[in-house]
């Protein structure tokens, strides 16, 4: 009797040590698994002195011959570090956008910058382009503009009537590890994911 | 006649090197020295190491010292670049040395912080998982121990209490 007694409590026992061990484990599992995210990149431009003016059929222009310092803000929440690059490419109003999927590669490359960028870092990336001259054919204008002291680099074919809406696009491009080049964008969930931005200028 | 089809002849060679301009027009294209192409490698590389790291389990403040380190790198890549395409090789190999070097230490640190984070990482982990192990022997040894330490207590209470033997009170 005593002896089916202390095998009923072994048993007992052992059936509570496995109930209360998975459990426990499944807590600290559950404790020291890292929380789930959504990655992204959150890429921004800024000036100084605003970008108010620069939108489409505005009165301002930028005066060729003088620099502008603008800055890039990339925001990285990719949940590891990212070795960034910054396409500047110029376009008018009819040229076309890059979008979710695919870059603007017809238009013509001002410069481009690159940076390295810790995982929940924002980093701030200075840089200065100038409108170095302009010159005019068969009723367009088109410009040579220069980004960081790089070599100038003509818009063509990228022209507008009287120097009007042009635009500057920038194109975020990450690199690729595996592969070991650049691409466009960042890899999202389940695609990649295009991140572009634009800005209206004049020039006079 | 021969001084004439040799004219002829310069003249169709002419054509046909002019035609082959106005298809594909000339690539501008500089020849970069084996220092400026082994630093990019070394910069893709140092970046491929902190990577690793973080999947080792490094934490960012480890590494934010490591990624400024290496902007500084890139940065000096970028000036050697600048000055290839100048023409300017010894200064372009300087500087391509200079990102070198600081690629290589950034590489060798993330990779040392990587190896110390994923064995701090492995000696956490155990440690969580013995301790879940024994709360959870303890809490099951307390769950069917209870009931007999309930008893315990109460004859340990029954134990200590005074005998009454009727009081003080005489009977008249």
């Amino acid at each position: 009797m005593e002896a089916q007694s202390t095998q009923h409590r072994f048993t007992l026992f052992i059936v509570l040590f496995i109930c209360l061990t998975a459990i426990f484990t499944s807590l600290t599992f559950y404790a020291t698994s890292a929380k789930p995210s959504q990655p992204f990149i959150g890429f921004g431009v800024t000036s100084q002195t605003g970008l108010q003016a620069y939108f489409p059929n505005s009165n301002s222009s930028v005066p060729v011959g003088q620099p502008l310092n603008w800055t890039f803000t990339v925001t990285n929440r990719m949940n590891k570090a990212e070795f960034v690059r910054i396409i500047v490419r110029v376009g008018n109003s009819s040229t076309p956008t890059p979008n979710a999927t695919t870059p603007s590669t017809t238009l013509p490359e001002i410069g481009r910058t690159e940076q390295f960028v810790n995982d929940g870092e924002t980093s701030r990336i200075n840089f200065t382009w100038t409108i170095q001259s302009s010159y005019q054919t068969a009723g367009l204008t088109y410009l040579n503009i220069s980004m960081n002291r790089q070599s100038e680099v003509s818009s063509a074919p990228v022209g507008t009537v009287s120097g009007r809406n042009f635009r500057l696009i920038f194109e975020l491009w990450t690199f690729d590890t595996p592969s070991g080049v650049f691409g466009y964008g960042y890899p999202g969930l389940n695609s990649q994911v295009g991140v572009w931005l634009q800005v209206w200028f004049n020039a006079s | 006649m021969r001084t004439l089809r040799l004219q002829f002849l310069t003249i169709i060679v002419c054509l046909l090197v002019s035609s082959a301009f106005l298809i594909a027009p000339p690539h501008i294209a500089h020849a970069q020295s084996s220092e400026l192409v082994t630093a990019r490698q070394d910069l893709v590389q140092a970046f491929q190491s902190i990577q690793t790291a973080e999947q080792q389990g490094a934490s960012n403040s480890d590494l934010l010292p490591l990624t400024a380190q290496l902007n500084t790198a890139l940065q000096y890549e970028e000036i050697a670049d600048m000055y290839s395409r100048q023409g300017n090789e010894t200064l372009s190999v300087q500087y391509a040395v200079q990102s070198i070097s600081i690629s290589s230490q950034v590489s060798l640190k993330a990779q040392s912080l990587g190896s110390s984070a994923q064995a701090a990482s492995l000696y956490r982990t155990t440690l969580s998982y013995i301790l879940a192990v024994i709360v959870a022997l303890l809490a099951a040894i307390a769950i069917l121990e209870a009931g007999r330490v309930r008893l315990i207590l109460r004859r340990r209470r029954l134990l200590k209490a005074r005998i009454d033997y009727g009081g003080t009170e005489h009977a008249t």
